[in-house]
């Protein structure tokens, strides 16, 4: 699409087939199912709304308290609640589908078995893309096993492969490995149409006054600016190991914040935790990297992606 | 949901503690639009500095195009907000609300019972402001450095009752035994019990209010992110099934239900 305002601009890109109007998406657990946001922003204006987790049936998640503020950032550790994916399906999903938006359903499972049959749930549905989170730091069924170990992350990219049709399959990696680009390989090597990362790194805050851990669930996913060095960092070297289009999350809140990911090689960047400071952060995001490509003079936002000059 | 930066009209400690890292202040807000549709009971979300999440803060007065926020600090957040200056040259601030469902206000001329502890007072004088003297009104304290708003409170007519734990001033105790001797003494003839403070008093409230069969509201806190109900951070279990506190409360009526799981 050309933006209205820079006749010359093309802020769109595609990622496994699907096209985004622009590269700015919401991430996962962080926008529910994009309603809540609409007296901020019309999901139209983005390139996608991610949905929050989804599993076969609905999830209480953990007790709280579930988000503690931490030096640039926070954790948090809301355990995956959510209504199942049949409620997502008949509530949630016929009103996120009245915007001109593309949709990218978060999955996990506690088996290999549960993740297919949400995938094959979904496949069927008008969701554009699925994204197979094996790399939930909250609960020992949000998958982080299979996103630990490169056979196992190879063996449920292939069994969801097998059950989401014609849907892409994003794998959503988690940066607490000690060498993530094996974990893409693994994933690449599977079937995955793409690779969203990073999740959240697992940390811990204690109060020093009551000695106790401050989340109910003593350790928790650290996400916001504290973690995008770590994000630039890993996008850089899986997108050198592997050829699959990347979705770049982790601390981004600005344009820049936005560009710098692109320039280690995300093709489109999901934004979380800056909405919780500012709900219109999306937008300021987007429109960040329309200022940039202007005052650089860059054309489609595609070209952006591994600018990094070494 | 108004999301806007607005002028601060004054910002000034209203408890006595005497260490300076310490204390409650009170800040007057220019922001008509949420002065406008703000009802008791419900909060606001405040930008602090550069800090990653917003800090939600009951509103205690909304009235002449401003809103008062009362705030206890108790990190580096509240201990910026409590640096902004008001006044000429004032200092400015990003607040968003108002958020969440209030205390019941629909009928001024029942009889309501406020009981408060430390900061959670503040939303309870909003509700005070509307019943007047059909409202009676416990305040539990630390201690007498903690005390505010009495004054406040009693020009607003209620029958007023203040406990602090060490005896300090007021009875010495704990709210709920002015509550319960409150209620043994007027035959339970109250209409509905509101209250807000920590989880043990609020806890010890509805279960004695449940006992005499009185209609009771509470109003909850918990940690929170999004503050529009999308993050799911600030989650409390009522009635046996997970409520949001930000956009499904603060305030939850519990009159009929299984209540708050205070231990979930």
């Amino acid at each position: 699409m050309v933006d209205k305002n820079n006749n010359n601009i093309d802020l769109s890109v595609e990622i496994a087939g699907v096209k985004l109007k622009n590269p700015v998406v919401t991430a996962s657990g962080t926008c529910g199912f994009g309603r809540e946001y609409l007296p901020f922003y019309s999901p139209e204006e983005i390139g996608a709304v991610t949905t929050k987790g989804l599993c076969l049936n609905p999830r209480d998640g953990n007790k709280p308290p579930r988000a503690a503020e931490t030096p640039s950032g926070m954790l948090n550790s809301i355990g995956l609640q959510n209504p199942g994916v049949k409620y997502f399906i008949e509530h949630e999903l016929p009103f996120i589908k009245r915007f001109d938006v593309k949709i990218i359903a978060n999955i996990f499972g506690s088996t290999v078995e549960e993740y297919c049959e949400v995938a094959e749930i979904l496949s069927d549905t008008g969701i554009d893309m699925l994204e197979l989170n094996i790399s939930c730091p909250n609960v020992k069924e949000g998958g982080i096993l299979f996103g630990t170990c490169p056979k196992m992350a190879g063996e449920i990219t292939e069994s969801v492969k097998r059950h989401s049709g014609k849907k892409p399959v994003s794998v959503k990696l988690s940066p607490n490995v000690t060498d993530i680009t094996e974990i893409a390989r693994a994933a690449e090597n599977g079937g995955a149409d793409c690779i969203s990362m990073i999740n959240t790194l697992i940390g811990m805050k204690i109060d020093i006054r009551t000695r106790k851990p401050v989340l109910h669930n003593n350790i928790g996913g650290l996400s916001g600016g504290a973690i995008r060095p770590v994000a630039v960092r890993m996008i850089w070297q899986v997108k050198k190991a592997v050829k699959l289009p990347v979705i770049g999350m982790g601390g981004v809140t600005t344009g820049d914040d936005a560009v710098e990911l692109l320039l280690a090689g995300a093709d489109a960047v999901a934004v979380g935790t800056a909405a919780f400071g500012d709900p219109t952060a999306v937008l300021k995001v987007r429109d960040g990297i329309r200022d940039y490509m202007l005052e650089n003079n860059i054309k489609s936002a595609g070209d952006i992606t591994g600018g990094a000059i070494l | 949901m108004i999301v806007k930066i607005c002028d601060i009209i004054s910002n000034e400690k209203i408890s006595s503690d005497k260490d300076d890292e310490r204390g409650v202040y009170s800040m007057l807000i220019d922001a008509p639009e949420i002065a406008e549709i703000a009802k008791p009971g419900q909060f606001i979300h405040v930008k602090c500095d550069s800090f990653t999440l917003r800090r939600p803060i009951s509103i205690a007065s909304s009235k002449n195009n401003k809103i008062r926020i009362c705030y206890d600090i108790r990190g580096g957040g509240t201990k910026w907000l409590s640096g902004l200056k008001g006044g000429d040259n004032c200092d400015k601030i990003d607040v968003m609300g108002p958020i969440g469902n209030g205390f019941d206000i629909s009928d001024a001329s029942k009889k309501v019972l406020l009981v408060g502890g430390g900061i959670g007072i503040y939303p309870l004088y909003s509700v005070a402001e509307v019943y007047g003297e059909n409202a009676a009104v416990v305040l539990g304290f630390r201690t007498k450095e903690r005390i505010t708003f009495e004054k406040e409170f009693k020009d607003c007519g209620v029958d007023l009752y203040i406990a602090t734990d060490d005896g300090s001033y007021g009875v010495k105790g704990r709210a709920i035994d002015l509550v319960r001797e409150f209620l043994d003494k007027n035959n339970n003839n109250i209409d509905i019990i509101m209250t807000c403070g920590p989880k043990a008093m609020l806890q010890g409230i509805a279960l004695e209010a449940a006992k005499r069969n009185i209609r009771r509201q509470v109003s909850l806190e918990e940690r929170m992110a999004c503050g529009i109900g999308a993050c799911l951070a600030c989650v409390c279990r009522v009635d046996g099934v997970n409520k949001r506190v930000c956009v499904d409360g603060p305030v939850f009526d519990i009159s009929e239900g299984s209540g708050v799981d205070f231990e979930w």
